[in-house]
């Protein structure tokens, strides 16, 4: 009697793992064929950055995206951006082929139900895992974790406003680690500066940088030769 | 009077071969600098910023006229005052080694009327020099490179600033290498009126502002008591004109301690030359 239990809980939960991943894999597919909807788009920028040992104001800017990676920011001066392409993520799932999907759960939230997934790419030429926590309701994605090979691991949060028609957010935040770095004194504008003392590995600090967007032009025509600059 | 007087000391200065090495060299300088920017620029900067790079990418046109100007004034930084003393450093002590001096004296001017027409010249000169370096440094950079954006590179620290926010600070920048280069202009001054030998004073303002920019340079804490002493630790204040915000008490600070030096090495050069016996 017992052994029959124990086997048929064992049933009941490999079941029940294979529904609920099937609904992060269904979650997945939703935000790619929402996403898929929006074949190329300009909208304008304003960046402000938290980097540290970096002073820098906010930089205006336009960005440009066209399927299924092309991807653009140009800006009206200097300004920092995370090396990570932020559509590493969507150029994954767009081939349900070519990601394993684990569900990692859901958190609860004031008014949502944030679903946590995990894809790990069967052949990413840079991304090694991506971490989702996605608003199961509106088929949003609201924040990503990304760990590249070369490139470290990159947190984006998403902030969206209430606009139905637009799904894409209105702002990115890039959580993004910075490691202290040092400029030869003879390059650097700080010959009297005293060198601080630094331990022999180099620390990493967060950094922020924070991408607001407005004024979304979707699906129209625009010269696509901005990628090549 | 004193009009006449400095005219004529510019009239000596315009004469003299060796007031022109200065302009050849910034002309050299620059025009090299420039050059090599125009033609390797883009590995020059990779190569500065390859350890960020390894955390950020960065968007924009990071080599502009801006950029080019900042690294040429940066470079200047020692060559600047040892060619003002190369002319300033003997306008007394060349006259004393000519045989000049005790006739330019019996003319009916003060000695300190003397010391400081040859003061007032040797700064227009200076001023001379800056004029040609801002002209070939800002204008021809900006005309080659373009305007944008300028990234300040500090040992740990990168500042970037708007570029409708730069020309202002590089005209203060200049203004405060125009007292910095009169601070040096007076200090071989008043060792010019210590020595009737020609050329010692300019040796030795060359060395006193090595000697002090190396002090100044070096990471010994030893040397960090010793520094605020040293003129030469205010002569490169011109840079914290682009830290962002500038630091107006510093500012202020190392501009009251350049005309402090000004005024004390007049004052000596003026004291020891009213009571200098003149021999030749």
């Amino acid at each position: 009697m017992n052994k029959l239990l124990a086997v048929g809980l064992i049933c009941l939960s490999l079941v029940a793992t294979t529904l609920t991943g099937q609904k992060a894999e269904q979650l997945v597919r939703n935000i790619q064929a929402d996403f898929k909807k929006i074949e190329r788009y300009t909208a304008d920028l304003n960046i402000s950055f938290d980097i540290p040992y970096i002073k820098i104001d906010p930089v205006k800017g336009k960005v440009y995206f066209k399927q299924p990676n092309l991807f653009k920011v140009k800006t009206e001066g200097i300004a920092f951006m995370p090396k990570q392409n932020p559509f590493y993520l969507m150029e994954l799932i767009s081939d349900p082929e070519s990601y394993v999907c684990i569900d990692g759960g859901s958190e609860t939230t004031p008014g949502s139900i944030i679903r946590i997934i995990q894809l790990v790419p069967k052949d990413h030429e840079e991304l090694i895992l991506a971490k989702l926590w996605v608003d199961a309701k509106g088929n949003r994605i609201q924040k990503t974790l990304l760990t590249t090979k070369t490139n470290g691991t990159i947190e984006i949060k998403y902030i969206y406003d209430n606009n139905p028609v637009i799904k894409l957010p209105t702002s990115m935040i890039f959580g993004i680690e910075v490691g202290k770095f040092k400029i030869p004194k003879m390059m650097s504008a700080d010959l009297n500066s005293r060198t601080k003392q630094t331990t022999s590995t180099p620390s990493l600090t967060q950094g922020k940088i924070r991408l607001n967007f407005s004024n979304y032009k979707l699906n129209q025509d625009f010269n696509e030769k901005v990628f090549n600059q | 009077m004193m009009y006449a007087l400095i005219r004529t000391e510019l009239y000596k200065i315009a004469k003299r071969p060796r007031s022109y090495i200065g302009f050849v060299a910034i002309l050299l300088i620059v025009f090299i600098i420039e050059f090599a920017l125009f033609i390797d620029g883009a590995s020059y900067i990779e190569f500065i910023f390859q350890q960020l790079e390894s955390f950020l990418s960065i968007e924009g046109k990071v080599l502009n006229g801006y950029l080019v100007c900042f690294i040429i004034l940066q470079t200047l930084i020692i060559q600047m005052p040892l060619l003002v003393a190369l002319v300033t450093g003997d306008v007394i002590s060349g006259e004393a080694a000519n045989g000049t001096l005790r006739l330019l004296l019996t003319r009916p001017v003060s000695r300190t009327e003397v010391v400081m027409a040859k003061y007032i010249a040797g700064s227009f000169y200076v001023l001379l020099l800056l004029l040609l370096l801002g002209a070939l440094a800002l204008g021809g950079s900006l005309l080659l490179f373009g305007e944008g954006d300028l990234i300040i590179l500090k040992s740990e620290t990168i500042i970037v600033l708007k570029s409708n926010d730069v020309l202002w600070r590089f005209y203060a920048a200049f203004g405060i290498a125009f007292l910095s280069l009169s601070v040096v202009s007076s200090f071989s001054l008043m060792l010019s009126c210590f020595t009737d030998n020609s050329i010692g004073p300019i040796i030795l303002t060359m060395a006193v502002i090595v000697i002090f920019t190396i002090i100044g340079s070096f990471d010994l804490p030893l040397f960090d008591h010793i520094k605020p002493f040293l003129f030469t630790s205010y002569m490169i204040v011109w840079r914290n004109m682009f830290d962002q915000p500038v630091d107006w008490g510093i500012m202020q600070t190392s501009i009251l301690i350049l005309i402090l030096h000004i005024i004390l090495f007049l004052g000596v050069s003026i004291y020891y030359f009213n009571r200098k016996d003149i021999h030749t």
